[in-house]
């Protein structure tokens, strides 16, 4: 695939201060609980740690695999889990109990069970899809398409999730005099039962929205709509999940929960794959000059795991050399098709894009 | 065909990043502490918290609803349900009813925590043990005192228990039994 693109790290962009100034607010907020159970309980709270950085890491290295065209930068992706896991928890820290007193103070009193479910995604799922706004707004940041923004979204919830659930845990822990078998009781609860299709979904559908609205050549009042309503299905599946509904059926109740947004996940990643291909597709197709990429490689171009045919199928033929160069032409020629896409062909960037993809072809 | 990002223009966007975040961060709790419909109590100041009984409230904590069968406390969506001491003394035997409740709740299915020991800065004994469940966490605390028991029954939302647990530890370690004179 193509080189990396620059990150989000861009000094002269406002909003990228802004992103840094709420990151340090949300470590500062953060950081005497984390002192806290630290010091209280060292071991048990770095087990914790070391538990939810794994899982962290484990699902970061799934998400990873999403991409299909784009080469995100990892510092990008850095950023956005720290803006899941300080920004948003540090925010959240102080903002979920007040909208949680705000929800109270209107709703019966018979209807308390539904507090959380109500004020939860009202504060969680705008902070979560303001990470991905911002970082839209950064250029380097490269969120061009819904896709981006589903996997933008998809590692701000997993940052936010994982902070959510380390701070539950040692809360756990402190009650519980340091207990290690706490730590390993919430981590399956919070982990397994109800994390993996937790605040990850519910980000990476509001996400999708900041990314169609990035992308679509639609009316403003259009994309408008569907970002917006990315936003509220986001919240209804959470307070869905957090609601009192099945909770009679325990686990179960929990995991079914969660299914609709699992669905809606891959509703909306299977369409926006889709649309990356096509859009890809008629790029190369029509854009770019067949000497530069010929139709049987497009067709090729398309999937990763027809690349991965590809090579495996010259690496038998003509042997590994080959292969290895035949690797360097696919990704020189998803990057003209992607600076195609963000430049314009004819641009500069074009230019250089299309004499790298020349140059590897003659090997 | 050029993508055209959202960076068209980077100052506005950087104002309206930073109005949401201000938002959350500031106004939505002014306006929560505005609107709070419970009674202040005055952080550190002993209350009488039931027939027999005085607590110290930690800063936020509102008085919710008070009578002679429970009195409850509230802050952010967490709650503090105190109810007057009643006779007993063995606190094992009534932490394990209480895990068993837990634990049979046809409601709920709770990771129940280990049953730990306690004492309050008045140098009484007590025992605690916590429920999680996927979305709340609910802490009994039980405190032992001349032959009768109090019983303290915590809630809070799962994205709350972190800032307030440690309040809650703290007003019950500061129960005190009033003895009548």
């Amino acid at each position: 695939m193509a080189e990396r693109h620059q990150s989000f790290v861009q000094p002269r962009s406002p909003v990228f201060w802004v992103f840094i100034f709420l990151t340090v607010y949300g470590l500062i907020r953060i950081a005497p609980f984390l002192f806290r159970d630290l010091s209280a309980f060292p071991l048990s709270t770095l087990f914790a740690a070391t538990l939810w950085g794994a899982y962290a890491a484990a699902l970061g290295l799934i998400l990873y695999q999403t991409e299909l065209f784009e080469r995100r930068s990892p510092v990008t992706i850095l950023g956005a889990f720290l803006w899941g896991s300080l920004v948003v928890s540090g925010i959240g820290v102080t903002a979920s109990p007040a909208m949680a007193t705000l929800v109270e103070s209107v709703i019966p009193p018979q209807y308390a069970d539904w507090v959380s479910a109500i004020a939860a995604p009202l504060t969680e799922e705008p902070l979560k899809m303001l990470g991905v706004i911002a970082l839209a707004m950064i250029p380097g940041a490269h969120i061009r398409t819904t896709l981006d923004g589903l996997f933008y979204g998809l590692i701000v919830g997993l940052g936010f999730g994982v902070t959510e659930s380390f701070l539950y845990t040692t809360s756990a822990v402190a009650s519980q005099g340091g207990s290690m078998s706490v730590v390993l009781a919430v981590f399956v609860l919070r982990g397994f039962i109800g994390g993996l299709w937790n605040h990850p979904t519910f980000s990476a559908i509001s996400g999708a929205g900041v990314g169609y609205f990035v992308e679509s050549d639609r009316t403003l009042t259009r994309r408008s709509i569907v970002a917006g309503a990315s936003l509220v299905v986001a919240m209804v599946l959470h307070g869905l999940f957090n609601s009192p509904l099945l909770s009679g059926l325990g686990v179960v109740g929990a995991i079914i929960k969660g299914v609709p947004a699992l669905v809606m996940l891959i509703f909306v990643f299977r369409l926006a794959r889709q649309n990356e291909r096509s859009r890809f597709e008629h790029i190369a197709a029509e854009d770019i000059d067949h000497d530069l990429i010929t139709d049987d490689e497009r067709e090729s171009l398309l999937y990763t795991r027809t690349r991965r045919e590809e090579r495996r199928r010259v690496r038998r033929s003509t042997g590994r050399a080959a292969a290895k160069r035949l690797r360097r032409t696919q990704m020189a020629q998803i990057d003209l098709v992607e600076t195609a896409i963000d430049h314009g062909v004819g641009s500069d960037a074009y230019r250089a894009a299309a004499r790298v993809v020349r140059e590897s072809k003659t090997g | 065909m050029k993508r055209p990002g959202l960076a068209t223009h980077p100052v506005r966007g950087a104002v309206i990043v930073a109005a949401i975040a201000v938002f959350y961060a500031l106004i939505l709790p002014f306006v929560s502490d505005t609107v709070a419909g419970g009674t202040k109590l005055e952080p550190g100041v002993p209350f009488p918290v039931s027939a027999g009984l005085e607590m110290v409230p930690q800063p936020g904590w509102e008085l919710e609803s008070k009578s002679e069968i429970l009195t409850t406390l509230s802050r952010d969506g967490a709650s503090l349900v105190v109810l007057p001491p009643a006779p007993g003394e063995d606190l094992e035997k009534a932490i394990e009813t209480t895990v068993d409740g837990f634990e049979n709740d046809p409601r709920n299915d709770w990771q129940v925590g280990r049953p730990e020991p306690f004492t309050t800065s008045a140098g009484d004994q007590g025992r605690t043990v916590v429920a999680y469940g996927t979305t709340e966490v609910q802490q009994t605390w039980l405190i032992s005192h001349g032959g009768s028991t109090a019983s303290i029954f915590g809630s809070s939302p799962d994205s709350g228990w972190s800032s307030l647990s440690p309040d809650m530890d703290e007003m019950v370690a500061s129960v005190v039994f009033m003895t009548e004179d």
